[in-house]
């Protein structure tokens, strides 16, 4: 079971031209600086935008072809989308958000208590923290029993602490996940930590270079905080 | 006093409002997330009976809607009785003169709900009528009604259109404001003064109401 894609479409500044596969069981990344066409990628794997061109297939089902003129609506692709920021039903309780894509309790149940929610049940989207609201979100989308799971940048407006820990909670539960995952972030960390394949853009593009200049940057800040760890954890300031 | 007129324009704002509500809705959506040629030439031929005269649009009415007008003869074939001097045609020319208290104001909170949101729900497998049913109305419910009591407002005190294609048959086409008027004209100021306190305390109590959504619309945005 393989997400295929292989799609082109003109943007305002560029064109973006990806390739890509995805397996089941399998999480792919896309990274990239802001504006390099990254969610404009995971909007047309949803079927919330078109491509001018190309095809995407799941498990050998065409969800475009635009040969063919053939382009499924999101509805029929049955997938889950956690976007950047969160888009629980405001008027629904955090249970109920998540009882929209599924009807079976039990299942409700046990994934609101997978990602210690479960207390948090009949709380209002914004009576809740940012990273509990996201938590319900993953489990809103898991409870669809999606074919792919598309997550844009799920954990970047939240504080380091919960991002990280959440990242924990998705790599541990990604071992038991029976369909492709693709993720989009800008957090080389998030991506080396999460990704099995991981899949560079800039403008548009593929490329590789990108993130071996990017781990070449982050090394260089490594070097540089190993060679002042001794005044960064006793100086009140940051040495010059 | 002659509380019948009172009951007619109740009558006419009740249905008037339960109808735009129900062709409004679609109309509002339809505006708020599709692009078309000539939307705005759209828009505004909703909004013109806001800026024209009433009577100016009474005249239009009454000319369609007369034995030799097209939309005259086709209530003639259909409910076998004319359509001006009616109730009934009051209640189709209440409907023109409301139209855009209904479509715009709906139209704008429309707009405004977060397009995510539907994203979403589309996503979720829901169809862009469930989605309107299970996300947009739930989320828009404040608005909706403000626009509903707006047009029943605007509805009950309706006078040169009415009067233009009704005229002022009691029981049928006879609605307040017309009364208030020929109370004055004939001089008999007591009636005039009751149905005028009647109208404005209602008035005043319905705009309260419209404020109060308004403000605790915008106490919930806040918190």
């Amino acid at each position: 079971m393989t997400l295929e894609v292989d799609i082109k479409k003109r943007l305002p500044d560029f064109d973006l031209e990806i390739s890509f596969t995805c397996k089941k069981g399998e999480l792919g990344v896309f990274i990239g600086p802001s504006g390099a066409g990254k969610t404009t990628l995971i909007r047309i794997i949803a079927g919330l935008e078109r491509p001018d061109q190309g095809y995407i297939a799941y498990d050998g089902n065409i969800w475009v072809d635009t040969r063919r003129r053939i382009s499924l609506p999101p509805q029929k692709r049955h997938l889950g989308y956690v976007f950047q920021d969160y888009t629980l039903f405001p008027h629904l309780t955090v249970y109920q958000n998540v009882a929209f894509a599924s009807m079976d309790q039990g299942e409700i149940e046990a994934l609101l208590k997978f990602f210690g929610i479960w207390h948090l049940k009949n709380s209002m989207p914004d009576k809740i923290s940012g990273g509990e609201r996201q938590r319900a979100a993953i489990c809103q989308n898991l409870a669809r029993h999606p074919q792919v799971l598309l997550l844009d940048e799920p954990f970047s407006a939240l504080d380091f602490p919960i991002r990280k820990r959440l990242r924990q909670e998705l790599k541990a539960l990604k071992k038991d996940l029976a369909f492709p995952v693709v993720y989009v972030t800008h957090d080389l960390a998030e991506a080396l930590f999460l990704g099995d394949n991981i899949v560079p853009i800039v403008s548009g593009k593929h490329e590789p270079a990108w993130l071996s200049n990017q781990l070449e940057d982050v090394m260089d800040d490594y070097a540089w905080m190993d060679r002042h760890i001794n005044k960064i954890k006793t100086a009140d300031v940051m040495p010059a | 006093m002659d509380w019948l007129p009172l009951y007619i324009s109740a009558k006419l704002a009740l249905i008037t409002t339960i109808i735009l509500m129900i062709l409004g809705a679609p109309a509002a959506w339809f505006l708020a997330f599709t692009r078309f040629k000539g939307k705005l030439l759209c828009e505004a031929l909703i909004s013109l009976p806001l800026v024209l005269p009433p009577t100016v649009l009474g005249f239009y009415l009454l000319t369609i809607m007369g034995p030799k007008g097209f939309l005259g003869q086709w209530w003639q074939w259909l409910a076998h009785e004319p359509l001006v001097f009616t109730f009934s045609g009051i209640v189709f020319a209440s409907l023109v003169y409301s139209l855009p208290f209904a479509v715009m104001p709906m139209k704008a909170v429309f707009t405004k709900i977060d397009r995510r949101l539907l994203e979403s729900a589309f996503v979720l497998g829901l169809s862009r009528t469930a989605a309107f049913f299970r996300v947009v109305l739930p989320n828009t419910v404040g608005g909706i009604v403000s626009s509903a009591i707006l047009v029943f407002v605007h509805t009950l005190g309706e006078f040169g259109v009415i009067l233009m294609v009704g005229g002022s048959i009691p029981g049928q086409t006879k609605v307040v404001s017309i009364a208030i008027f020929e109370a004055v004209e004939a001089l008999r100021y007591r009636d005039a003064g009751l149905m005028s306190i009647t109208l404005l305390i209602i008035c005043y109590a319905v705009l309260i109401m419209v404020n109060l959504l308004t403000e605790k619309k915008q106490g919930d945005a806040r918190s």
